[in-house]
């Protein structure tokens, strides 16, 4: 952080005997907060601090584990005698946009000298600190991809549920004003009359989601038609590929040339 | 007790020796294995959901499906990237609350997934193969689990058929060395889960596992 940041602001705060130096920088996403901690005495000296923002702290970070001292209300570690440290946390909160820097960022606490280690090591943390993480890379993971289409057209999920329906409204509309030799010939068929006890109290079920379905596939339909991502994703994928975009450049290898001549209209079909 | 079975490389035999040790301690075994676990799985909930948060440690270990107690791992990328490795801590500590003892069988190479479960570990148990690198991967297993404050209660020189070089092993290692001979029964023990403690207790291979079973009783004694 520049110390000449026309945002920022430094406090000095000394309980002894700790000398603390605050440094506030008020950011469009909240405050950024550097601490500097000076221990003058000839012992080591542990200290608290304590976030007063109003907003969760938000600790450096290695492998994804806040660094060692940090918890979610502030720091606790150990100043080395006659030297001093430096931390600092970001806080998103809603101070750190106002005018003017927040008051009063942090309270420093000094802990008594420090005999031994006390400080109760989290080993799991710190073995993924020093160690580093072994997940696999994002792009490793297969993504979810679209489901897939069945031989009707329609996503595999989807023609189940319908079918499914079909089958009920299909049997509804034989039993619609049914003779009894009608309705005796939809029981043989499905198997008695246990099967059917249920149907008008599914059919309206049925109803209610086939126009619940209906009414987001028709709104999902309108804002698909209405995208036209095409131009913009070719020419991140030639700048990721480090290459001039298509329309802008004059030598193409065949194939590629082939695809970017041979469809008029690259963007999806409608 | 959580008992690590560490070991540098891949393919000395981790996996095998957790199994044949979770049978000679009756303890529950867990594949922490994440990216790539060889312990069988099956239907249910696995480490991955467990450590993602969507299962709960105790739900997923399966009784009564082989000679072990087994919390398996899923074998998916996805499902190992989704899986948070700082959870393995509490993960083991509920299921030895719930089931006494546990093996932890550990991946290999020294990132992190090794690393957590030997930060996790009361002990541990290092797994080596009888070639002239395996001293040195011993002692980087060692080190790594003495920097993580996992005890070392015997190197395992596993698949010896000849000679092996266990005094050279104890003092370099400062641990007790105990050798399992080449033993094809023990080479199906995971592609069958049967362990031969079980199945051929007479063989120098289960007497072998029995004495690293007896160190580790031991070492919980202390």
């Amino acid at each position: 952080m520049p110390p000449d940041d026309p945002d920022a602001r430094t406090d000095t705060v000394s309980p002894r005997p700790v000398q603390a130096a605050v440094t506030t920088t008020a950011t469009p996403g909240g405050a950024l907060v550097a601490v500097t901690l000076r221990n003058d005495t000839a012992v080591d000296v542990r200290v608290r601090v304590d976030n007063d923002l109003d907003g969760p702290v938000l600790p450096p970070r290695r492998e994804g584990v806040p660094a060692a001292g940090w918890d979610e209300n502030g720091f606790t570690g150990t100043i080395p005698a006659d030297s001093q440290i430096g931390i600092g946390y970001a806080c998103p909160c809603s101070d750190g946009s106002s005018d003017g820097a927040p008051k009063d960022s942090v309270s420093v606490n000094a802990l008594g000298p420090a005999d031994g280690d006390p400080s109760t090591r989290d080993r799991v943390a710190d073995a993924v600190r020093s160690l580093g993480r072994a997940t696999p890379p994002a792009d490793a993971v297969p993504a979810s991809s679209p489901v897939e289409s069945g031989p009707s057209g329609l996503p595999t999920p989807a023609a189940a549920w319908l079918d499914a329906v079909e089958t009920r409204v299909r049997r509804g509309e034989r039993l619609t004003d049914a003779t009894a030799e009608e309705a005796a010939a939809v029981l043989e068929d499905c198997g008695g009359v246990g099967a059917v006890t249920h149907l008008p109290n599914e059919l309206d079920e049925d109803i209610a989601a086939l126009r619940a379905a209906g009414d987001r596939i028709e709104e999902l339909l309108a804002r698909a038609t209405a995208t036209d991502p095409e131009p913009v994703v070719s020419s991140l994928a030639a700048a990721a590929d480090g290459e001039v975009p298509a329309d802008q450049e004059g030598r193409q290898s065949g194939n590629d040339r082939a695809t970017a001549t041979d469809d008029p209209n690259p963007g999806r079909k409608r | 007790m959580i008992l690590a079975v560490t070991g540098g490389k891949g393919g000395v035999g981790k996996s095998t020796i957790s199994v044949e040790l979770g049978a000679a301690l009756d303890a529950t075994v867990v594949d922490a294995d994440l990216g790539m676990a060889d312990l069988p799985t099956g239907p249910g909930p696995d480490l991955h959901d467990v450590l993602a948060d969507r299962a709960d440690p105790v739900e997923a270990v399966r009784e009564g499906c082989g000679p072990v107690r087994l919390l398996p791992c899923g074998r998916s990328l996805a499902g190992a990237r989704a899986a948070d490795v700082t959870a393995l801590d509490t993960t083991l500590r509920n299921v030895e609350r719930a089931y006494g003892d546990v093996v932890v069988d550990c991946p290999a190479g020294l990132k992190a997934d090794a690393g957590v479960p030997l930060a996790v570990a009361d002990a541990c148990v290092v797994v080596v193969s009888p070639r002239r690198y395996a001293l040195a991967d011993a002692i980087r297993s060692r080190e790594l689990a003495r920097e993580l404050d996992a005890g070392l209660v015997a190197v395992v020189i596993n698949r010896v058929v000849d000679d092996a070089p266990e005094a050279a092993f104890g003092e370099a290692l400062g641990a007790p060395t105990v050798v399992v001979p080449a033993d094809p029964r023990v080479g199906r023990t995971l592609e069958s889960f049967r362990p031969v403690v079980r199945t051929d207790p007479s063989t120098r291979a289960a007497d072998a596992i029995g004495t690293v079973a007896d160190g580790v009783r031991r070492a919980k004694r202390v």
